[in-house]
């Protein structure tokens, strides 16, 4: 039973050794394969700042808000054990800040500490009239992809440095199920003309002393078109830009200077910081989640594709909660395919 | 008296603090700083710096709170200016924790530090051994930055700088018309006060930069303090111990306490142990004195006794004593003018 996964980001790693951990005992003929043309730290997901955060609002897809909780549950169980460090995983605390009264978040109950903030933290944000105070965690992308890949290594998990053209391709070897977390490029596979790029750039700096995340919002704007500061373990991470449609994965001098001016002015202290690095990249950004299976007809082959793709800005968010689900459709196709006799684990 | 000459000996938080707040009260004033020991060597060096108030038995609450309430509000200001990080002053959230009920829900300073409240149930979870707890955001001082940053807004107002050990305050009365003592730990000696005493503290400074939290046991004994570069893992409060050496076995023990409460210290890199000695006094010690001896007078200026405090009421004192300075010029210029009668 060979069952390949496109892209290595965090959904396609993190997808893969949930699988592996799944069915590799239940199925000793279970072969994994992981292939992409990006491997850590080349991927959109090393690219991210790593704050677990998701959108303000779910927009009532109830499933999003549960796969969030998944994961923070999950990662908050990590949190004491000796990987934590080795996997990027840490608790931090910090701000969201609106110029006008904002409502409660999907996330409020999921997160710790959730509250609003006092008028005495507000002095510290001019301009900004409403906010919250949280802690939440930090899953660095440049720490996690690497210890993923180490797990799945160690798992007899193959991967493979190659960029994947089409579902036939993989399909066609033998290969009995797809796993589709192709992000960004997903189009390239299957047309989707729901996946569109939302751009980003961030400039990377070493501020030390900052040791709370900032995200301001624009109601009007939509998310990250306002600045953030999230401080990490190597260095901290400026942005707060969101280009719908944008290609580009060059940096922008424009958006450099916006970035710049907007977060020195929530944090003047930034003058002073040294600029370490810069980075643009690409959410793979969708209406809702795309995480579901397909029969595609290849031929007079039938291939199983399980669809894992369009996260958007909260790919690290939502992870491990859509990881789980395509465990679990990937145990409905086993059960089909008489491989197992029930699928594992508790059905959600 | 044109240009009084002010001496301040010691150059801790306390020593700096107060020669920098006489130069704001006193322009004229031609102030020095004295000390045998300059910043990375002194004991607010070892210190973490945080804005967690100790409690002097002997002090007024209201007293205490005052300086507390002012040096919040004096560090506030730079944390949130373009001089923060040269400052060394950060704000940090985190968690004071007890095993058993504290003795107060709500301590005097609960309302000047920033968002107290009670922990959530789910916040308590992280440490099982511990059934109450305080959620709150506050600031640390990181030394050296904050010393050295005291001491650049010092020399900017000409203040002059001298390494030099003051066995006896008396040496200081031909070139000084004031002396201001914040001399902490070494006061015992200068002035010969009994009522001080030292209370060793050791700590670790380690490197673990995704510690971003402060965890404090309730008990005062077991801390997490992140700052900028490196994180302060304490520490012990041996009451009446004058020895400045490391040992090892309670760096072993300092290091356990801290990883049942942050496990992910395990990974913490570069480990430096610190020893100070908290000058500790029921009552901090800011008071006016005329010395006499042989017909010649030398007003005195006390500021010192702190404990483990010194960041917390720094300000406060430091504004306190050179009001206390501005008295000393007032009865200067009292007494010459009566003198040229």
């Amino acid at each position: 039973m060979r069952v390949a996964v496109i892209g290595a980001g965090v959904i396609g790693l993190s997808s893969a050794l949930c699988i592996q951990e799944q069915f590799q005992s239940l199925l000793p003929s279970l072969q994994l394969e992981v292939y992409a043309d990006h491997f850590t730290p080349h991927t959109t997901s090393d690219g991210a700042a790593g704050l677990w955060q998701p959108y303000l609002s779910d927009h009532g897809n109830l499933q999003e808000t549960l796969w969030n909780k998944e994961t923070f549950d999950h990662l908050l169980g990590q949190l004491h054990s000796p990987a934590a460090k080795e996997m990027g995983l840490f608790l931090i605390s910090g701000y969201n800040l609106f110029r006008e009264p904002p409502p409660d978040p999907s996330w409020k109950n999921i997160v710790l500490g959730f509250r609003n903030l006092t008028p005495k933290e507000l002095e510290l944000f001019p301009g900004y009239s409403h906010g919250w105070f949280n802690t939440a965690l930090m899953l660095e992308g440049r720490s996690y992809l690497p210890w993923l890949t180490n797990r799945l290594t160690q798992r007899g998990v193959k991967f493979f440095h190659k960029k994947v053209e089409s579902f036939q391709e993989v399909s066609g070897g033998g290969v009995d199920v797809v796993l589709n977390c192709s992000g960004m490029r997903s189009g390239d596979l299957q047309p989707d003309p729901e996946l569109q790029p939302g751009r980003g750039q961030v400039i990377r700096v070493l501020a030390p002393w900052v040791k709370h995340f900032i995200i301001t919002h624009d109601l009007k704007s939509g998310i990250y078109n306002s600045p953030y500061v999230i401080p990490g373990s190597e260095f901290t991470v400026l942005g707060g830009i969101y280009q719908h449609g944008n290609w580009s994965e060059e940096n922008s001098a424009k958006d450099h200077k916006s970035i710049w001016d907007s977060c020195c002015q929530l944090l003047p202290a930034l003058q002073k910081a040294k600029i370490v690095g810069e980075w643009s990249g690409l959410r793979p950004a969708r209406p809702s989640v795309r995480l579901e299976r397909e029969s595609i007809r290849l031929g007079n082959l039938q291939a199983e594709v399980i669809h894992n793709y369009g996260h958007g800005g909260f790919g690290l968010t939502i992870h491990w909660g859509c990881a789980m689900a395509a465990a679990r459709l990937l145990g409905t196709i086993l059960q089909e395919k008489k491989q197992l006799a029930t699928p594992p684990g508790p059905r959600l | 008296m044109a240009s009084p000459k002010v001496a301040v000996v010691g150059a801790g938080v306390i020593g700096l603090s107060t020669a920098l707040c006489i130069t704001e009260t006193c322009p004229s004033c031609s102030v020095a700083v004295l000390s045998d020991q300059f910043s990375p060597n002194t004991t607010s060096d070892v210190a973490a710096g945080m804005l967690i108030p100790h409690i002097y038995p002997d002090t007024p609450i209201h007293r205490q709170k005052q300086w507390f309430q002012e040096t919040f509000t004096y560090l506030f200001a730079i944390s949130n200016s373009a001089e923060a990080s040269e400052a060394g002053i950060h704000l940090v959230s985190g968690w004071q924790i007890f095993k058993s009920p504290p003795k107060e829900e709500l301590p005097f300073w609960s309302d000047i530090v920033l968002g107290f409240r009670p922990m959530s149930e789910a916040e308590l979870q992280k440490f099982p051994q511990h059934r109450f707890g305080q959620a709150f955001t506050t600031l640390k001082c990181d030394c050296p930055p904050y010393l050295l940053w005291l001491e650049k807004r010092l020399k900017a107002t000409g203040t002059q700088m001298h390494t030099r050990k003051v066995a006896d305050l008396w040496e200081l009365h031909r070139e000084y018309d004031i002396v201001v003592n914040c001399t902490g730990m070494g006061a015992h000696q200068l002035v010969g006060d009994k009522q001080l005493f030292p209370v060793r503290g050791q700590v670790l400074k380690v490197r673990a930069p995704w510690v971003t939290q402060f965890i404090r046991d309730g008990d005062g004994l077991t801390y997490i303090y992140p700052g900028i570069h490196r994180v302060t893992l304490g520490g012990t409060r041996e009451k009446g111990s004058w020895s400045l050496s490391p040992d090892a076995g309670t760096t072993r023990d300092i290091f356990d306490r801290c990883c049942s409460l942050e496990p992910s210290l395990q990974g913490a890199q570069d480990i430096e142990v610190r020893v100070g000695l908290r000058p500790s006094r029921q009552c901090v010690r800011v008071q006016r004195e005329v010395l006499s001896q042989g017909g010649i007078k030398l007003p005195v200026v006390h500021n010192y006794g702190h404990g483990a405090g010194g960041f917390s009421v720094h300000r406060g004192t430091a504004k306190e004593a050179a009001h206390l300075v501005e008295e000393c010029i007032s009865a200067l210029q009292g007494s010459s003018s009566r003198a040229k009668l």
